[in-house]
């Protein structure tokens, strides 16, 4: 019931707004590229002509993957700093930034991916030989 | 890292090993790399290769749900394409499990929905960085050419034809069709003909099969029977024609003459002759037949099945099975200048006389 009180102007406001983020939308270049959002969202059934919503679509899965990764490479810092505290002398090797699978099925766990693999999956050397920095 | 049973069945189970489809190569690789892209704006340096297909693959599913649960909402609103609000629908949908501003109120009005604020800011902190490549439009799609319905080239369709669906491909020149009757005729008197040619062609396999002597009884008849139905399947269409039987064309080949292939036979009782002295009849009955051979008649391969052993009766009889008992005679009883040659000629006549005892000694 908060909709009621609420002017003609005001929403007028909000769809200029709306509108205003649409055009802006066409000056900006996501990474994603525009066929491949098309491409898929073609595949799933949408149709639109209006290429402002290709590109909302884009943004907004290139948002979601952003801060997956954020969220990916925070946990892959923390790692590397608890690895760091136990073991000060293969730190050199560690300091590179990877984005592990490790990383990445704890991250997009928040988003509601469950992404899990196998634990003999050895990927990296340090699969499976480190099982404190696993534990939850 | 101990639930490795739990999660099987969940809609968000992983096929990240799994091959996608022959065409969904490509969009998948410029999937990959665009996710690849911004996990290095965010700061990573490297990346497992099985991370950034799973990465890639969740991102993929993410635009496919985006663009499915708008399109539901556009379909529930009755219409078949989405506008905005659908997707922002979609968005708040996909948002739903993490929360997002103003959730909780129901009655807020979309077109200031909290995560399109959320994106607003979001592109007014991040800077659009271009993808790496510049891509093409894809899928390439061709123009189809549509056949025309009946309709359209304002032929009347048969009964039970409804004039939307596409007109008959024409197979004959237009003048010559002139019902569907007439064509439905011509079909099936091609697809006789074809069978006739099936038929024919099996034949021909078959007669390959068969013995050499079955095969020049029976050669002549079929290769007319051949002929006839070749000549009409090549007025129809050349390609079907049956494949030339054998002799039929004329083809260059190792042709024997029969008085070589006679001539160089070797008996089984002559094989035991002496070598010391077939070797030599060896050399004079090459001449000889080299002598009798003119060079228009030369066959091309020439196989000569001799054995080392021979004896010069063999020989004789060879030369007067090839009328060329003349010249021989005239080689042994003096036509020969050489006096030695002819002596041993004598010697040699002498010694093939005493074969038999040579081979009963054997």
């Amino acid at each position: 019931m908060n909709q009621s009180p609420q002017t003609s102007d005001g929403r007028h406001d909000d769809d200029a707004t709306l509108s205003e983020f649409l055009a802006s939308l066409m000056d900006y270049t996501p990474t994603i590229p525009d066929e491949l959002v098309e491409h898929y969202l073609g595949k799933s059934g949408f149709q639109c002509p209006d290429v402002r919503l290709i590109r909302l679509v884009a943004v907004a899965t290139q948002k979601f993957i952003s801060e997956v990764a954020t969220d990916a490479l925070q946990h892959c810092k923390a790692r590397q700093s608890s690895v760091v505290k136990d073991k000060r002398d293969k730190q050199q090797k560690e300091k590179r930034l990877v984005l592990t699978m490790e990383d990445l099925s704890r991250a997009l766990r928040e988003y509601g991916v469950n992404l899990k693999h196998q634990e003999y999956f050895a990927d990296s050397t340090s699969t499976g030989t480190d099982p404190a920095s696993k534990d939850e | 890292m101990s639930d490795g049973g739990k999660e099987i069945g969940k809609d968000s189970e992983q096929h990240s090993t799994r091959k996608p489809a022959e065409n969904e190569d490509f969009v998948r690789a410029i999937a990959k790399i665009a996710v690849a892209q911004l996990c290095e704006n965010e700061g990573f340096q490297s990346f497992q290769h099985s991370a950034l297909e799973a990465f890639a693959d969740v991102a993929v599913r993410y635009m496919k749900e985006l663009g499915k649960t708008s399109n539901l909402y556009a379909n529930q609103a009755g219409r078949s394409e989405c506008n905005v609000f659908d997707v922002i629908r979609g968005l708040e949908d996909m948002g739903s499990i993490q929360g997002f501003p103003c959730a909780s109120d129901i009655h807020r009005s979309l077109a200031k929905s909290g995560t399109v604020r959320e994106i607003s800011q979001y592109v007014g902190l991040v800077e659009g960085i271009p993808f790496v490549f510049s891509l093409p439009r894809f899928p390439v799609s061709r123009e189809r050419n549509l056949s025309s319905s009946f309709l359209q080239t304002g032929k009347d369709p048969p009964e039970h034809i409804p004039s939307w669906l596409p007109a008959f491909p024409v197979l004959e020149p237009p003048e010559e069709r002139e019902t569907d009757v007439h064509t439905a005729s011509k079909e099936i008197e091609q697809d006789v003909e074809l069978r006739r040619k099936e038929e024919v062609e099996q034949e021909v396999e078959l007669r390959r099969k068969e013995e050499v002597d079955l095969m020049n009884l029976q050669h002549q008849q079929q290769q007319q029977l051949a002929a006839n139905n070749g000549s009409e399947a090549v007025e129809t269409n050349p390609f079907l024609a049956p494949p030339y039987a054998y002799g039929e064309k004329a083809v260059s080949s190792v042709e024997f003459l029969s008085s070589h292939w006679e001539g160089n036979h070797v008996h089984v009782m002559d094989t035991f002759a002496p070598p010391t002295k077939t070797a030599r009849n060896e050399v004079l009955e090459i001449d000889e037949t080299n002598k009798h051979v003119r060079l228009d008649e030369r066959p091309t391969v020439r196989l000569k099945f001799s054995s080392a052993r021979k004896s010069l009766r063999t020989c004789k009889n060879v030369v007067a099975q090839t009328n060329g008992v003349e010249k021989l005679a005239i080689f042994f009883e003096g036509g020969d200048k050489n006096d030695e040659k002819k002596r041993r000629a004598e010697q040699i006549l002498k010694d093939s006389m005493e074969t038999p005892l040579d081979t009963t000694e054997l």
